[in-house]
């Protein structure tokens, strides 16, 4: 290992200057930065984030003493998490390197508002650039500890410290836009392809709990101002809750310059819920472009590769998770060389959905119902008789439903039907029939015992149940949002606040329509699996698919 | 055989979190033979309410992380009663788990998914490294890794992680049904309720009707291979 002697300041003196400025103001600055170029900014971002070190080589270390790593999975990001303010896992804290801890001493009173808790004892001198390197080098922490084995001894050159020491300086240091020091703004947005009904159904569950909330806060808030100094930095998490409703009109290629228009008018620190049935890409983009957070909305067609980028948290992928899983129950009951029709009217929901299933079944046909059509008995006949399948796929909504049990009589019935729980939320206006199977990624009837949280905050705010999926959805947005704004404390960092979701959701007592949301980090699609439910045999005999 | 090796390689700043931790880990665990007064250390009782579906507060579970920062791990000798369960490996195929561990052949099981990103990787590469520096012994033992992101880890998935870590044919990834997985856990007394709040721990096993050696907390690539060889020694 290359482990040349550090020119830095006297670490010594600077702790015991960091120390004071602790007594004096809480929370204080980092002290001040030996001059740092962008490139080295831009040098410490790529080994944090992607292990690359500055001469383009990946990563290397001893982990727990002997175990030889190398590559991307030493990247600091990994155990420390992009905002650098830590985690825990497997029953092992991370503490937190943002530069202002990292460069700060820590006292136990510091240290209690970040995750790791009360009972982390953890008093340690401000890092300098020889302690970081040794820390990094040998595993010794600025008190001249040794560190937990898991935090690797890497090999690094002093340009890679230095390098990292200037972006970790950077790192989680602004304060987040959308905060001010009375409010938290949040937008929700609604795409044009919503209707009516959904998106008054979720503005009504967000207002009111965004009321009861400001409510609850005002005595927080009134504690704070009373509260002892040294507990003011806890306090002063609590903000009032403000929600715009960023209406989006016209085509979806327009929406990004609404977006940005939008936000440049009034910044939000996270963009909660919302509602949309179609393309919600540039939502998604916009989302990405501006590293803001964009949690759980209501929508048919999530964006597929959510799990490349960071900021957006979908609930499932949508109409597609009912196709995938469709093709995976066929492949695992070798029904993928079949013969299958799927009938669709026009929507970008839909559209991906029959090519996905399409890809994984190759014989058949797509039909799309024209614009000015009805399906009656006689329309389904006359389809069934031009195209004959072994089984039918339909991604329709309930009005188009009308006569498709006539799909059953004859010599030319499908083996077995099949429709999307999501355009049909309410099974009971489906049409008797007794080959029908829907794909249903929810709570079967009788599961839905979860709910009961929902109905009884609802009755008390004086909302009437009515789409319920969408209700569920941003009720379930609101509390989580709610949840991890207070585990983040004043730590209003929009990537901590996601690291936390990522960390909390399999452990919250969520209210939801889906049977199970479970993230981890890089999860961007909580529902992972959906019922294949046949209508006419008792709901538990339905088949929970993962595909 | 109803030994217990509690004291071995605990560094001293770890003993009182180890104590109250592994200890309680075990302490719902299935059929062991070792010593119940060790049970009175586990006042803090992380993994009992962890244990709980829902678990209680984050804030919480994270108190007692931080506590816990292994520099060692802990040993016991433990006799575990597996139910016939299904599980599938990283090629999809069904995998009998009572089947798979009916074997002479000696085993080494852990836990792992592969979105963890801090102890999951090290585990990994420690399974990896142990197989390196044991050659051609590596070769008589059944390797398990089991997922307990069960519905995230795909079988497709595994096997991707399979091919990173260059896993050789007697490694075996293993996922399943959600409820296959829980239940595999608590045969093993490794469940914990929330992934997120999965622990460290390795099962070693001579041979069929042999008792396991549970390694709580990360072993190094040395340590296993010592306990491995230690095992063997004893039961041939
Ligand atoms: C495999 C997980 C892992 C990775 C990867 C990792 N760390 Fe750590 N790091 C830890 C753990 C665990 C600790 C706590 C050790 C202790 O205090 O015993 C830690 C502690 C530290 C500390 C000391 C913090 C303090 O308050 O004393 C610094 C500094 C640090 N890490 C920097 C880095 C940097 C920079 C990288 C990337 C080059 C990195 N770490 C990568 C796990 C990791």
């Amino acid at each position: 290992m290359r482990r040349p002697p550090l020119t830095a300041a006297g670490g010594w003196l600077a702790a015991l200057t960091a120390a004071l400025l602790l007594l004096a103001v809480l929370p204080s600055k980092a002290a001040p930065l030996p001059d740092v170029s962008a490139e080295q900014i831009a040098a410490g971002k790529r080994l944090y984030r992607e292990g690359r070190t500055g001469d383009g080589t990946l990563l290397r270390a001893a982990v727990r003493s002997d175990v030889a790593m190398r590559g991307a999975g030493l990247a600091c990001t990994n155990c420390h998490r992009r905002s650098g303010l830590g985690s825990s896992e497997g029953g092992i804290g991370i503490p937190p390197i943002a530069g202002n801890t990292l460069f700060m001493a820590q006292s136990n009173n510091l240290v209690r508002n970040y995750s790791q808790g009360e009972l982390s004892n953890i008093s340690r001198p401000a890092y300098t650039l020889q302690t970081l390197a040794r820390a990094l080098r040998e595993g010794i922490n600025s008190s001249g500890a040794p560190m937990s084995p898991l935090m690797p001894r890497f090999d690094l050159s002093d340009a890679d410290i230095a390098a990292v020491a200037a972006y970790l300086r950077t790192l989680s240091a602004a304060p987040a836009e959308g905060i001010t020091e009375h409010e938290m703004h949040f937008a929700t947005v609604l795409t044009p392809d919503a209707t009516p009904a959904e998106r008054e159904a979720m503005l009504e569950v967000m207002k009111a709990y965004f009321v009861r909330k400001n409510a609850g806060t005002r005595g927080e808030t009134r504690r704070a101002e009373r509260a002892p100094f040294h507990k003011e930095w806890t306090y002063s998490a609590y903000r009032k809750w403000v929600l715009h409703e960023w209406t989006l009109s016209g085509p979806p290629a327009t929406w990004a310059g609404q977006l940005d228009a939008l936000y440049r008018k009034q910044p939000v620190f996270v963009l909660l819920g919302g509602i949309g049935r179609g393309d919600w890409q540039p939502v998604h983009d916009f989302c990405e472009r501006r590293e803001l957070p964009c949690l759980f909305p209501h929508l048919n067609a999530p964006p597929p590769h959510a799990e490349r980028d960071f900021y957006s948290v979908y609930f499932s992928r949508g109409l597609r998770l009912e196709a995938e899983a469709l093709a995976a129950h066929w492949r695992r009951n070798g029904h993928d060389g079949e013969t299958l029709l799927q009938v669709y009217r026009a929507g970008a929901d839909r559209e991906a959905a029959v090519a996905l299933l399409r890809a994984a079944v190759p014989g058949g046909e797509d039909h799309r119902i024209a614009a000015g059509d009805t399906p009656d008995a006689a329309y389904w006949k006359r389809l069934l008789r031009r195209v004959q399948a072994d089984r039918v796929v339909l991604w329709l909504e309930a009005q188009d439903l009308d006569g498709v049990a006539a799909l059953e009589d004859g010599a030319h019935a499908p083996a077995a039907i099949y429709a999307s729980s999501t355009l049909l939320p309410d099974p009971a206006l489906l049409p008797a029939m007794q080959r029908l199977h829907l794909l249903h990624p929810y709570q079967l009837p009788g599961q839905e015992r979860q709910l009961a949280r929902l109905r009884v905050w609802a009755k008390q705010a004086g909302i009437q149940p009515r789409e319920l999926r969408v209700q569920a959805d941003a009720y379930f947005a609101v509390t989580l949002a709610g949840e991890a704004l207070m585990h983040i404390r004043s730590n209003l960092s929009r990537d901590y606040l996601i690291e936390r979701i990522e960390h909390m959701t399999d452990s919250m007592l969520y209210t939801s329509t889906y049977p199970r949301l479970s993230l981890a980090p890089g999860q961007r699609y909580a529902a992972k699996g959906a019922y294949i439910w046949h209508l006419a045999a008792d709901a538990d005999t339905a088949q929970w698919v993962v595909p | 055989m109803n030994t217990t090796d509690h004291t071995t390689r605990l560094h001293l700043r770890t003993l009182l979190c180890a104590l109250g931790f592994g200890i309680a880990t075990l302490a719902h665990g299935a059929d062991m033979g070792h010593d119940h007064a060790m049970h009175d250390h586990s006042m803090h009782d992380h993994a009992m309410h962890a244990a709980a579906p829902q678990a209680a507060s984050m804030e919480n579970h994270e108190h007692h992380m931080q506590a816990m920062n292994q520099t060692g791990y802990q040993r016991a000798v433990v006799r575990y009663t597996l139910p016939s369960l299904q599980l599938t490996d990283s090629r999809g195929q069904p995998v009998d788990v009572a089947q798979l561990l009916d074997t002479d052949r000696p085993l080494a099981v852990n836990f792992i998914f592969t979105s963890c990103t801090t102890i999951c990787p090290i585990m990994s590469a420690t399974f990896a490294q142990a197989q390196r520096q044991m050659g051609v012994d590596a070769r008589d033992i059944q390797w398990i890794s089991i997922s307990i992101d069960p519905e995230y880890d795909t079988p497709e998935r595994l096997s991707a992680y399979a091919q990173q870590l260059d896993a050789g044919a007697n490694w075996h990834f293993l996922t399943g049904d959600l409820d296959s997985i829980i239940a595999v856990q608590k045969a093993f007394a490794v469940y914990r309720g929330d992934k997120m709040n999965h622990a460290p721990t390795t099962l070693l096993r001579a041979g069929r009707h042999q008792p396991w050696v549970r390694l709580d907390g990360l072993t190094s690539s040395a340590e296993l291979v010592q306990e491995y060889r230690q095992l063997a020694a004893a039961t041939h």
